[in-house]
């Protein structure tokens, strides 16, 4: 009860900073502004195009069949939505969720909470504060990738099946957001510094991604590595069907449950 | 443990690296007078404090606070400390910081902030409140440290250099607060600044190289009536010594290392032949040419410590 209480006033506290602070206004900002950017553009013509069957031949020689099926199948901004959302959502989620301990261990604000509060106490505010603001922000990004997606193809009597579309959309990527948070945990826990943080999260993500897109794996060495980082689930959000989201998903709250599980070891043993 | 004992510690030990901060370190503290905690730089006092709170893990042995180990639920809000090198959340003020450290500790959130404004009230900021810290000077923000020790009603606080970065004044101030609360609850200061630690304190540990040196109460290590301390213009010859030791009833001969310009003469304590014995030191000093600044009747509890942690000793 009483750690529940704590852990309450930790969150509340944190996300008032957050949401005053510079570095969670910048956060916001870039976030809004890129979405803004990207929706405007869906709905201004963007997503219509992609509609038709030309779009859908130069999407599936860019990308591939599945993502051109999704786009012919589902409602076209909201998956092109879907299909941006997927390969930025690790950069935003670390955006937001660099600092978590990484600030109380580097000035040692940590001690004047120590005394007061549990170590887990701590580590869990912390995690679920960065949680909550990626959560919202995803949640506000995909209401109105919805709401673009209604007025573009809205028309057609199928609003309904949108509005569903656009809450699975958004269930998903809000779950596939959550294990970036986790390893943000674990990264600023070891590092003890946002910047650091920041840049070992990122740093180490880019670098994965790109050894998975140039270096040349084949069979069991390429499934190993592409699921180190939750991006090897990508591909499974993105198909029109729902059974591969919702097991993707599945596998997303695991990679949750293991990147926080090392963070708080990390976090549970390293000096304040 | 007895019912009054609030810190116990056996064989407490603690490394970084190659490097042992603390060794075997056996201790009970008891509840009451101010516990002073002193010794020279790199001692081990901020890391026996690290300990005591739970900042950092001990290497060996065992630490109880209050009955507890230090990260026990049942100790947190008990004890409070003033941690040396900790910031506040910049950007954030200074009044919701507090509040929310007091609501941490079981206020509600209108009590937590009457809390916050009266912490500030004691350590004299209540202009403060809305502040963030980056608008605060660093004795101001030494202040408001402070001021987050004495949130609630913690049974033992711990202070690292209460009164370092303050102006005399705010000091003399801190120090009266620290004089007014010390019937509640048992601070257990460090410090550099040893007239404040004789000022305050009951008992006194030292500590150096990360052992324990001294346990004792202040008044036994400064004793006043069978010793005399001088500050001298120079150096005093080596050849003092003799002639001061030729002199009834003195004891011992200290002197400072080259360039302290120190002298301490014990002696044996006999009433009437005690002040014989001063009278007749301080015409040996003359005889041998022995400028003197000052003379104080026992021995301040600086020149003990330096007596005691001296790297020779």
């Amino acid at each position: 009860m009483r750690a529940r209480r704590h852990i309450g006033v930790l969150i509340r506290h944190d996300l008032r900073y957050t949401l005053s602070s510079p570095r969670g206004l910048l956060f916001l900002v870039f976030f809004a502004l890129f979405w803004s950017w990207i929706l405007v553009k869906l709905a201004t013509g963007w997503a219509a195009q992609l509609g038709t069957p030309q779009a859908g031949f130069i999407v599936s020689w860019i990308f591939d069949a599945t993502i051109a099926r999704l786009v012919q199948e589902r409602p076209a901004a909201l998956a092109a939505y879907l299909v941006v959302a997927t390969t930025l959502t690790p950069l935003f989620a670390m955006l937001a969720s660099c600092d978590q301990t990484a600030t109380d261990l580097g000035t040692r604000h940590i001690r004047f909470l120590i005394p007061r509060v549990g170590r887990a106490e701590i580590f869990v505010a912390r995690l679920l504060g960065a949680a909550i603001v990626v959560s919202v922000a995803q949640l506000l990004a995909g209401i109105a990738a919805t709401i673009v997606a209604i007025v573009v193809h809205g028309g057609d009597g199928n609003t309904g099946a949108i509005v569903a579309y656009g809450a699975e959309v958004t269930a998903f990527l809000i779950v596939y957001s959550l294990p970036m948070v986790a390893l943000m945990s674990l990264v600023s826990a070891a590092m003890g510094s946002v910047g650091l943080a920041l840049l070992v999260g990122l740093g180490g993500y880019a670098i994965l991604a790109l050894t998975l897109t140039w270096m040349p794996f084949t069979g069991m060495t390429a499934t190993i590595v592409s699921f180190l980082v939750p991006s090897g689930l990508k591909p499974y959000l993105l198909r029109p069907e729902i059974g591969p989201a919702l097991a993707a998903s599945g596998g997303a709250l695991a990679y949750v449950a293991l990147y926080a599980s090392l963070g708080w070891l990390v976090f549970r043993t390293r000096d304040a | 443990m007895s019912a009054t004992s609030i810190i116990k510690t056996e064989g407490l030990g603690r490394d970084f690296g190659r490097t042992r901060a603390l060794d075997k370190i056996d201790l009970t503290l008891q509840a009451g007078a101010p516990i002073g905690l002193v010794g020279p730089n790199g001692a081990g006092k901020t890391t026996f404090f690290s300990v005591l709170c739970g900042f950092l893990r001990p290497t060996r042995g065992t630490v109880e606070v209050l009955g507890r180990p230090p990260l026990h639920r049942d100790v947190h809000g008990r004890v409070a400390i003033l941690p040396q090198d900790a910031a506040f959340v910049r950007g954030v003020p200074v009044l919701s910081q507090l509040a929310m450290l007091a609501e941490l500790q079981g206020f509600s959130a209108k009590a937590a902030r009457a809390e916050a404004a009266r912490v500030l009230q004691m350590v004299l900021l209540p202009d403060a409140a809305r502040k963030t810290p980056d608008m605060l000077s660093h004795g101001m923000l030494k202040r408001i440290a402070i001021a987050q020790a004495f949130l609630g009603a913690p049974e033992v606080v711990l202070l690292d250099e209460p009164t370092a970065g303050l102006d005399p004044a705010t000091a003399s101030e801190m120090k009266n607060l620290i004089r007014s609360l010390d019937k509640e609850r048992t601070f257990v200061i460090s410090s550099h600044n040893l007239q404040d630690i004789e000022e305050l304190c009951g008992s006194v540990v030292i500590l150096d190289r990360g052992k324990i040196v001294e346990h004792r109460k202040v008044s036994e290590l400064v004793s006043r009536t069978s010793c005399l301390t001088f500050r001298l213009e120079s150096d005093p010859p080596e050849t003092i010594v003799a002639q001061l030791t030729a002199v009834a009833l003195v004891t011992r001969v200290e002197l400072g290392r080259p360039g302290e310009r120190r002298l301490a003469v014990h002696f044996r304590d006999e009433g009437e032949g005690g002040n014989k014995t001063q009278i007749a030191v301080l015409q040996a000093l003359t005889a041998a040419g022995v400028g003197m600044i000052e003379m104080t009747r026992g021995q301040s509890l600086q020149d003990k410590v330096i007596e005691m942690t001296r790297p020779s000793s």
